[in-house]
């Protein structure tokens, strides 16, 4: 993942109207929709402006009383220009830390955002009455402010390992705020591309080991618990005829999904993650809606507050405050603080030069300027004129580590961000207004905790203007209810009203963040909820809300089984269908994201990784198919779902309990799940790298090419793994391929063995393996493939026919009047090279130490024995086996690789005892491996071609093999061998190599492998399909 | 010189249909180019080179407009945006070509093709050091097909063909950089066809140049003969003030004429630095396996970073004959009367002199190796442990040999 941060709202005004629009979609949104900024501003200040924060924040609940008369903030927009400027200097900029902090933890967070974007047409079609309404109520966003005001008194006492469940504690409280979307918000919960975000995620952060897991899981359930409770209220919402979330996808298909939400397959965690899902819609969604929206009906702002006051109150005061409170307090505090500051700071930011700025800031401006486009000059200008004078108000100009501050983000507008936070201004009305709001609000809150109706008909809120908001509210949802029922386009809207408040719950999830510890709990809260979405999905997501947790502890025993019993209900009730539906819509966003992207054009770099798709499949078993058309995330295993998958095929295999068409369609669809999510590292390799193994091991040379060119990519952009295995495996294959166009490559491989990697034993091996092979040594050859590490031994297989082949030609032309089968079937590798081999010739073991080996004076005297002796018959000696022996340990102490080393450099070094020796060290080292290699079956693989340790054995194969060839044989029975009559002793015939050469010799036919017919194919390999 | 005056230059150049002063006008290792360009982006930094251009005729505005602005990106440094101009500059000059009727736009073709070739180079350093996928040298592979393609079809003047040989040449040297040899063949054939222009009529260097490509490739073919021949003729024609070339030259033609038997004399060796060689040449000389392995093992990575360690290794079944043959020459000093049998024991003796210390089996199997590559003729007795020689010329010359599998 990039540590890019994701493009904020790009600017909309002209498309949508200048500021009706924004005014509109404020007016209505205004508590939710601009979340990722009050989000930034409360961190912001929680860091920053601790002092002025703490006034506010740490102002105890205030009575409960006194709301009612609390002066509503007049909507009006003049409040809004002192705060743009420096609202949107602080967006910027905690915009960018915040991104950065979170990118690191978590890639999904990018495609939140967009989601959070590609949503907003939904938002859209309220907004053009909501103004008006918001002209109309505006009491209630007084009362909202002050409520606002009075939780932020909450967030230090839940504390800090409740922030995570803040999270999702908001939910619930966002909820009720904006009934019309909330119920959306939870179709949209499960879409698979969702919960993908979730999943798919990378491990936690080093920084935040268990803990933050282990914080994570409860959170977790807890927000499950939240998540039905806001669905429960849904639910009455529908039942009290105000069911206006439900309007755009109509009535059933929401329910489905709506199901769906609890029970299937994602845990709530992905819901925080929703916009992962939504993200593909992008910007592009903007320009496609405009024309929708109009016809619905805006819900009020009333029945907002109403609603969030009832959810909180159903959820206990406690947990619904602390879930609820931080997210709008601390905006609503910070942006009216933050105006009053920022007013003067503004206009002095711009009366200090340039020249006064600090160096860093000045090298920071220089980079940015850098870094932009031309085009976008403008932009960034505006935008750090922003950035700085919000610094300069805040008096951080120097203060500030401007070294580390990310480049500021120019995929939006400084102006869509101050009118944003104008607009937020407006709504909460002027900052004196503000203030006394949110004390009033604040008692409004506390009134209605205790007894706050669970039902929609029957508020139990006491002042008679939340009464009268709340009946409005009701009102104004009912219609709604009925608007998007009535419209005639309201599928097609449903679909995208729907994505839209999903979405826009996943970003209100994430806005929350509890306690004062946890300022920078924007970043912390997602990646916990990765870490758990990754680490413990299964059994969060099993046990849902059975599990107590601290959340939960506020509710009474009666909520708790009531809560239970409504999770049952839609227990079994999702599953595939509504699964199916939210993939189908998280994969049209995200076509719709790639439109986008290409109709952006590609001057920008565009972040593929992004667009990748997340995985939701939890299968462990999954058969390849060849995708024909776009991947369908629900059928796409994330990555550790594939992390324990391939633990579970290589055990199989290990265990032999598969066969090995088995394991090529697990890793074929491993190897898919890989590609189609981008994922290029560790896991990816060692994928690969199994298949490759167990291809070579079953001898199916075609899979293991493929596997092994993407090992070298991978090996290339610096993925750890088997490298030098690998490497050695593909100069045995260039060697052994070499007269067949392989020569290039083979030159360009061993161009690029580095010295220190020749001197691997693997590698050392490939090395000699291909020296052999050029000067045509097929005894050398032999010894070699005898003392093949690991699975080189199946690559050489490929060229032992041929190899043979060849050398009867020789033998067949070289020597005359015949060879016997003994020589010949050590020479060709059917019988080991032993003294017993070349018994009754001149190989004296003895003078055949290698040079590596220090051989003492009396062996070298021996040395020249042999060419002393009678070359007719020196039979062997009586001490040469002993010699053999010592020789061996000499050998086998100088180690496998030291054996193999210098032999690769001269093929001609070592004798045959030394070959012997070095086979039977490779054979000892590779015994110390109990376990086979992943992906094979086998700890040491034998090859197909294995030299029978029996002499005779091996001659009666090389005679079958010679008469298979058209040589011709003789001896053995009655030849000049000397053969005692009756049956055939093979190690007593010989060749005849006159004979043979007159008759046309031919190579025997090879049986492939993996046919391409049907003939090898094992049936139960076959059926273990089904 | 100023701008406006390289510019006056161009258009008298294209006036007179000037071929070669416009060749040197246009590459980009023109100082005047890069001096006139310098001049006008100091006097106006916002200039674009299109309005300075735009007098040219036409076609060759829009060259020169792409061309300086691909000067000024390689002054700034700034190479990958300097071969897009490039690219940019191709396509308005092969309309020239290609329109023109004048067999005089072949040489500013020269320039054309060599500046692509050599900013797509720069441009890769660059995207290379910046951690990017340096592409641009294969794509300038593709620019140069696009080339070659229209010099070979030489619209209007059968002369402009002789464009394509230098085309070919650069298309070469760029598969050899990005070791994507097969596609060479193909370029080959089309030189080798009737369709081209005779190879003779083409400048030397040019055909110097492809000579020595087309014996390096035969090597990798294992076709020596015409290795030999043609890094020979590459040899003989190359400039004689070339003295680099001649010993790039000679780094290839020596290994095949060694293989085919023939030893350079110390001098050649001496004079074109080609020291690496020295030991395998006495080892060729000595029949020294010993020398030879320890010189192939040292010099293994430079070797093959040369590209001719596989050939060199083909040495060393010439070293085991010298070796034999030696062998042979004090047996027969020994044993007069037969001398056509050796035995392989002595043979094995003689391998452990020099260090290597076979089994029979492994003197066998090397003795067996060099009657079949008929290095020796003669053949082996298992039974007797003698290597039956020829009695005339057991040892035929080398180039005889069965280099080949």
């Amino acid at each position: 993942m990039t540590g890019r941060p994701p493009p904020p709202p790009p600017p909309q005004q002209q498309q949508w109207g200048g500021q009706a629009y924004y005014g509109g979609y404020y007016g209505q949104q205004g508590y939710e929709g601009y979340d990722p900024y009050q989000q930034y501003n409360q961190a912001y200040y929680a860091q920053q402006q601790q002092q002025q924060y703490a006034a506010a924040a740490g102002q105890p609940p205030p009575p409960p009383s006194d709301d009612a008369s609390a002066p509503p903030p007049p909507p009006s927009k003049d409040g809004e220009a002192p705060s743009s400027a420096s609202a949107a200097g602080y967006d910027q900029q905690q915009a960018q830390q915040q991104y950065a902090a979170q990118q690191a933890a978590h890639g999904g967070a990018y495609s939140g955002y967009s989601g959070y974007y590609g949503q907003q047409p939904g938002a859209y079609g309220q907004q053009p009455g909501a103004y008006g309404q918001q002209q109309g109520y505006p009491g209630a966003y007084g009362q909202q402010a002050g409520a606002y005001g009075q939780l932020q008194g909450y967030p230090g006492a839940y504390g800090q390992q409740q922030s995570y469940a803040g999270a999702y504690g908001q939910q619930p409280a966002g909820y009720p705020g904006a009934p019309h979307y909330g119920q959306q918000q939870h179709q949209q919960g499960p879409q698979p591309g969702t919960y993908g975000a979730a999943a798919g995620q990378p491990p936690l952060p080093p920084g935040k080991p268990e803990a933050a897991s282990s914080a994570a899981v409860p959170a977790w359930k807890a927000a499950a618990d939240r998540v039905a409770a806001a669905a429960a209220a849904g639910q009455r919402a529908q039942q009290a005829g105000s069911a206006a979330g439900r309007s755009p996808a109509g009535p059933s298909a929401a329910a489905g999904a709506f199901d769906d939400s609890y029970n299937a397959v994602p845990p709530p965690a992905a819901l925080a993650g929703a916009g992962g899902g939504a993200a593909p819609a992008g910007r592009r969604t903007f320009s496609i809606r405009p024309q929708l929206p109009r016809q619905q009906p805006p819900p009020p702002a009333s029945p907002l507050v109403a609603a969030f006051k009832q959810a909180a109150a159903q959820l206990g005061p406690g947990v619904a405050g602390a879930a609820a409170a931080p997210a709008y307090t601390a905006v609503q505090v910070s942006s009216q603080q933050q105006r009053m500051a920022a007013a003067p700071a503004a206009a002095a930011a711009a009366a200090v030069s340039p020249q006064q700025w600090p160096p860093a800031l000045k090298a920071w401006v220089e980079r940015a300027f850098k870094a932009a486009d031309v085009r976008q000059r403008p932009k960034l200008q505006e935008v750090l004129k922003k950035v700085i004078g919000d610094a300069q108000a805040a008096g951080e100009l120097w203060t500030r580590d401007w070294e580390s501050m990310p480049m500021p983000d120019l995929s939006y507008s400084a102006a869509d961000a101050a009118a944003v936070l104008a607009e937020v201004a407006a709504v909460s009305g002027s900052s004196a207004a503000a203030g006394g709001a949110a004390g009033a609000a604040a008692g409004a809150w506390g009134q209605q905790r205790p007894g706050a109706g669970s039902r929609w008909s029957s508020p139990a809120a006491p002042p008679s203007q939340q009464q009268q908001s709340l009946a409005q509210a009701a009102a104004y949802a009912q219609q709604a209810a009925a608007y998007a029922q009535q419209a005639a386009a309201a599928k097609a809207a449903a679909a995208r009203g729907g994505k839209g408040g999903g979405s826009r719950a996943g970003q209100r999830y994430r806005l929350d963040t509890g306690g004062e510890d946890d300022r920078y709990g924007y970043s912390r809260g997602h990646s916990r909820q990765h870490g758990q979405a990754g680490k413990g999905r299964k059994r969060s997501y099993r046990s849902d809300s059975s599990t107590s947790d601290s959340d939960e502890e506020h509710w009474s025993y009666a909520e708790r089984q009531r809560r239970q019993r409504r999770a049952g209900r839609f227990a079994d009730a999702g599953g595939r269908l509504g699964g199916s539906a939210s993939s189908w819509r998280a994969e049209e966003e995200r076509r719709q994201r790639l439109l986008a992207v290409m109709d952006e054009g590609s001057d920008e770099e565009v972040d593929w990784d992004s667009l990748a798709i997340k995985g939701t499949c939890q299968d462990l078993e999954k058969s390849y198919f060849r995708l024909t058309s776009a991947p369908d995330p629900a059928t796409v295993r994330p990555e550790p779902v594939l992390r324990r998958a391939l633990e579970r095929l290589v055990g199989l295999l290990r265990a032999r309990e598969v066969g090995y068409f088995y394991a090529l369609d697990q890793f074929k669809g491993m190897r898919q799940d890989c590609v189609i999510q981008h994922i290029r590292n560790d896991l990816a390799v060692q994928v690969y790298e199994a298949h490759a193994r167990a291809a070579l091991e079953y001898g199916d040379v075609a899979e293991y090419n493929q596997c092994q060119s993407q090992l070298r990519t991978l090996y290339n952009e610096g993925v750890p793994g088997s490298k030098l295995e690998f490497l050695a495996y593909r100069i045995i294959y260039q060697a052994v391929h070499a007269r067949h166009g392989e020569i290039l490559q083979l030159l360009n491989t061993l161009k690029k063995v580095k010295r220190e990697e020749a001197a691997h034993p693997a590698v050392a091996h490939a090395l000699a393996v291909r020296a052999a092979l050029a000067a045509q040594d097929y005894r050398r050859f032999f010894a070699l493939y005898a003392s093949a590490p690991a699975l080189g031994r199946a690559l050489m297989d490929i060229y032992v026919p041929s190899l043979r082949f060849d050398a009867l030609g020789v033998a067949v032309k070289a020597f005359k009047p015949t060879v016997p089968l003994p020589f010949l079937a050590c020479m060709l590798g059917f019988a080991a090279a032993s003294p017993a081999c070349s018994a009754g010739k001149a190989g004296d073991p003895a003078s055949s130490s290698p040079s590596t080996n220090p051989a003492p004076a009396s062996e070298l005297a021996s040395v020249e024995e042999p060419g002393k002796s009678d070359a007719g018959a020196s039979p062997s000696k009586p001490d040469s086996p002993a010699a053999a022996e010592a020789a061996a340990a000499a050998n086998g102490s100088a180690g496998a690789g030291a054996a193999a080393g210098p032999g690769a450099a001269s093929p001609h070094a070592g004798g045959g005892a030394a070959a012997a020796a070095a086979a039977a060290a490779a054979a000892a080292g590779g015994e110390e491996e109990e376990v086979p290699p992943p992906g094979c079956r086998e700890t040491h693989y034998v090859g197909d071609y294995p030299a029978k340790d029996d002499l005779e054995e091996g001659c009666q194969d090389c005679a079958a093999w010679l008469a298979e060839c058209g040589a011709v044989v003789t001896g053995g029975t009655d030849g000049d061998g000397g053969g005692e009559g009756g049956a055939f002793v093979a190690s007593q015939a010989a060749l005849d190599c006159k004979a043979s050469a007159a008759q046309q010799l031919k190579m025997p036919e090879e049986k492939a492998k993996v046919a391409h017919g049907d003939e090898n194919l094992k049936l139960e390999d076959f059926l273990a399909r089904f | 010189m100023s701008f406006a005056a390289y510019l006056q230059a161009v258009g008298a150049c294209i006036a007179r249909q000037d071929g070669p002063q416009l060749r040197d006008l246009v590459t980009i290792d023109s100082g005047a180019a890069q001096q006139a360009v310098m001049q006008a982006r100091q006097g106006n930094p916002g200039w674009n080179p299109a309005h300075a251009t735009s007098r040219l005729p036409e076609g060759w505005a829009e060259f020169f407009s792409s061309h300086c602005a691909c000067l000024a990106a390689l002054q700034d440094g700034s190479r990958v945006e300097a071969y897009e101009k490039a690219v940019a500059a191709l396509h308005p000059f092969l309309k020239v070509f290609r329109e023109d009727a004048g067999a005089w736009v072949v040489s500013p073709m020269h320039s054309v093709v060599h500046n692509l070739r050599s900013v797509a180079q720069m441009a890769d350093h660059e995207l290379r050091r910046a951690g990017q996928r340096p592409d641009k040298l294969g794509d300038c592979g593709d620019q140069l097909r696009k080339c070659f393609a229209v010099s070979l079809q030489a619209p209007g003047n059968k002369d402009k063909k002789l464009a394509a040989l230098d085309i070919v040449n650069l298309s070469i040297k760029i598969y050899f950089r990005l070791n994507t040899l097969r596609l060479c063949k193909n370029l080959m054939r089309t030189v080798d066809s009737r369709q081209f222009a005779a190879f003779n009529a083409f400048p030397a260097a040019q055909r110097v140049t492809y000579k020595f490509y087309v014996g390096r490739l035969a090597v990798f073919d294992e076709n020596y003969q015409e290795a030999r021949a043609s890094l020979e003729y590459a040899l003989q024609h190359c400039h004689r003030a070339a003295q680099r070339n001649k010993a790039l030259v000679l780094k290839y033609l020596v290994p095949v004429q060694l293989l085919l038997g023939h030893l350079p004399s110390p001098a050649l060796v001496a004079a074109h630095q080609l020291h690496q060689y020295e030991p395998i040449i006495a080892a060729m000389r000595s029949g020294d396996v010993k020398l030879f392995n320890n010189t192939m093992d040292a010099q293994q990575f430079r070797f093959i970073q040369e590209g001719t360690y596989l050939l060199l290794e083909k040495l060393r079944y010439a070293v085991f004959r010298r070796l034999l043959r030696k062998v042979h020459a004090v047996h027969a000093k020994l044993e007069p009367e037969k001398r056509a049998q050796i035995p392989l024991a002595q043979f094995q003796a003689a391998l452990a002199m020099q260090g290597l210390e076979l089994d029979m089996d492994e003197v066998e199997c090397i003795a067996a190796n060099l009657i079949f590559r008929k290095y020796v003729k003669g053949y082996l007795s298992h039974k007797a442990k003698i290597m039956v020689v020829a009695k005339t010329d057991p040892f035929p010359p080398l180039d005889t040999a069965a280099l080949a599998d």
